[in-house]
């Protein structure tokens, strides 16, 4: 079991306290491909959050590859987050005045990596996206799918247990959404790497092999999406 | 180290005019501590300059009484004699006198050719040359011969020398020449370096002090004893040797006991003391002045720190989620706040030396007409290597200070509020 979580329990309180997670249960095994499904505020951004530990939770117990994740100071949750978590975001979160390889090599300087081996490895990553010639450009001289692969290369580049996409596809036209969730699938396929996807839209999900439902804070219907025709959209890809 | 060098550099080539105007603030705050520590210096050199500091030397006058006593009225004049000049040799009572020279003065006229002026005589002994540390020029100053045989010889100051020669002629060629002073030739033996900060209308010459007193028929009269000492560093120690002294000269001249008035002592290591404490009270001035400049300096780092530090808050949310430790954070603002500041500080405190410079080719070793003398205002305006070094350390501490709350801030921040802040 890659994840767990047991009874996981989150309240904001911005004034008027809010239950966001109402007690959570979920497991992950290795090499899953999964999307978190919901409406906005079902929770699933929060739930994303726990999992990636940028945030904390109240209650509760979550297990990463059979460690616990509680009440880490922040110099092991960045460790944590270093060695086993990969991060992409809607709005790709690359840094505008580094260069794409730049980007790339960042997890591992702060892993300590050596200058000139990172910048090996962050090129063997961006050749295998296919972005080895726009290495040397600026996050703002790229088009979203490319900014998004770089994020992905940035994600991969750590060896992690999971990689976190948060609505990776939420910036981008359908076709490059199309190109980015195949990219997603064959890393599941081809190198066994255990996705996680938060979205809302079904097209999306609909390329994972389980999709979970989140609706008011917990987690409802569980579906095993092998087939990948959960959507009606899902057999012409994703809609927009 | 270096990729912490690179990430500094590309964010300081972003943000040009914020960069251009931190490190003008700072380099602006050294700029005018040094340049005001030189002009500080300049002013204090000249000023020890024409003291003579640490001079261990005292210098005492015969007065008049200031009581009444067994018989005699007050306002007696009294005068040294050799009792007491002896006793200072005596060093069962007087061990911290080194050498002893009772002097005698007077005014005459001294003709060298065409040349005329009035001239200040000084009658001294060979030792006044160690006690008033008198440098020759050229030739030697008076020995023991001239005092024996009452020679008619003088040693005469290097500016009087060179008005009496006229500018730009060797002053030594007047040694072993003949000048006639008052009703008599004297033989010139040596040139001394004269103070060039005591102008004077007239000559000052030194002649050995039993020709002049034979000479203008002074007795046994001493009006004035110069003597070097060692220890007697404190004022309670100065102050013990003047009571002391005071009384065996009381006693030897019948006047009261308790009579201030017969001796006036000058002690030149005591006054050059306080002039040491006033000149520590002007340096300590300029250095909180200079300070207070350099401190506008590190708020407007400081200030520019936070306000970067608020708006990379998104980025700093990006290098927290991809395992980017709060310490590593904090590392790269207080870096980057030290080498803002060293790199300006650096070059304001190159460009305050250049001031210090300028001073001294405009201002420096230019003298001052005051009336009678010519004082030097302004000598050297430089700050010492000890000083830059302490400047330098200066500006690291400023510069992590600087960086320290910013980066405190920075650290703190949650990554997933970093990640939702405005970009």
């Amino acid at each position: 079991m890659l994840i767990q979580l047991e009874d996981i329990n989150k309240t904001y309180d911005n004034g008027q306290p809010l239950h966001v997670l109402k007690g959570v249960n979920l497991s992950i095994e290795e090499g899953e491909f999964v999307s978190i499904m919901g409406a906005s505020g079902s929770g699933k951004s929060t739930l994303l959050n726990i999992l990636g530990i940028l945030d904390t939770y109240d209650s509760g117990n979550y297990y990463l590859g059979g460690t616990l994740i509680k009440d880490l100071s922040e110099t092991q949750a960045a460790d944590y987050r270093n060695r086993m978590i990969g991060f992409i975001f809607q709005s790709y979160n690359l840094i505008g005045f580094k260069t794409a390889v730049e980007n790339v090599e960042l997890p591992l300087f702060y892993q300590g990596v050596p200058r000139r081996r990172r910048h090996e490895m962050a090129m063997d990553y961006l050749d295998k996206l296919g972005l080895k010639d726009w290495a040397g450009h600026y996050p703002n001289e790229m088009s979203g799918g490319q900014k998004q692969r770089v994020a992905i290369a940035r994600a991969l580049i750590t060896k992690p247990k999971i990689i976190l996409a948060d609505e990776p596809t939420g910036a981008l036209d359908s076709k490059t959404s199309v190109d980015i969730m195949n990219l997603l699938s064959t890393l599941n396929r081809e190198e066994k790497m255990t996705i996680i996807v938060v979205t809302h839209e079904s097209g999306v999900a609909n390329v994972t092999n389980k999709i979970v439902h989140i609706r008011d804070g917990v987690i409802g219907e569980i579906e095993q999406n092998i087939r990948h025709d959960s959507s009606p959209f899902g057999a012409d890809g994703i809609m927009k | 180290m270096r990729d912490t060098f690179h990430e500094i550099f590309s964010t300081l080539r972003q943000n040009k005019l914020r960069t251009a105007l931190t490190g003008f603030s700072v380099a602006w705050g050294i700029f005018l501590l040094i340049a005001l520590l030189g002009a500080g210096n300049g002013v204090l050199n000249a000023l020890l300059g024409n003291t003579g500091m640490m001079d261990t030397s005292m210098s005492m006058s015969s007065g008049y009484t200031d009581k009444a006593y067994a018989g005699y009225q007050k306002g007696r004049y009294i005068s040294f004699n050799s009792k007491d000049v002896d006793i200072l040799h005596d060093e069962s009572i007087f061990e911290m006198v080194d050498d002893v020279s009772p002097t005698l003065s007077q005014f005459d006229s001294l003709y060298v050719g065409d040349y005329y002026t009035n001239c200040y005589m000084t009658g001294a002994y060979p030792v006044l040359k160690d006690i008033n540390k008198i440098e020759m020029v050229s030739g030697r100053f008076l020995n023991s011969t001239d005092i024996k045989e009452n020679r008619k010889s003088i040693v005469i100051g290097s500016l009087d020398a060179e008005s009496i020669l006229g500018k730009g002629n060797n002053v030594s060629s007047l040694v072993g020449t003949w000048v006639r002073l008052g009703q008599f030739s004297y033989k010139v033996v040596g040139i001394f370096k004269s103070d060039e900060s005591m102008g004077a209308s007239y000559a000052t010459v030194y002649v050995p002090f039993t020709t002049l007193s034979t000479i203008y028929m002074k007795g046994n009269d001493i009006p004035r004893i110069l003597f070097s000492f060692h220890g007697m560093e404190t004022e309670e120690e100065s102050d013990a040797f003047e009571a002391k002294y005071l009384k065996f000269v009381n006693n030897n001249h019948f006047t009261a006991p308790d009579d201030t008035g017969t001796v006036y002592f000058w002690n030149r290591l005591q006054s050059s003391r306080q002039i040491g404490k006033v000149v520590k009270i002007i340096r300590t001035a300029l250095w909180i002045l200079g300070l207070l400049c350099l401190i506008s300096g590190i708020v407007g780092i400081s200030n520019i720190m936070l306000i970067t530090v608020k708006e990379r808050t998104h980025e700093f949310g990006i290098r927290k989620a991809i395992g980017a430790k709060p310490a590593s954070i904090m590392k790269l603002i207080i870096t980057e706040s030290v080498v803002i500041t060293a790199f300006f500080g650096y070059l304001g405190m190159i460009l305050g030396l250049v001031a210090n410079q300028v001073m001294d080719v405009t201002m420096s070793d230019k003298p001052i007409d005051a009336g009678i003398a010519q004082v030097t205002m302004f000598v050297n305006p430089y700050v010492g290597v000890d000083v830059a070094v302490k400047a330098t350390i200066l500006l690291i501490v400023a510069g992590t200070l600087a960086g320290m709350i910013p980066a405190w801030k920075a650290s703190k921040v949650k990554p997933i509020e970093a990640l939702r802040a405005e970009r």
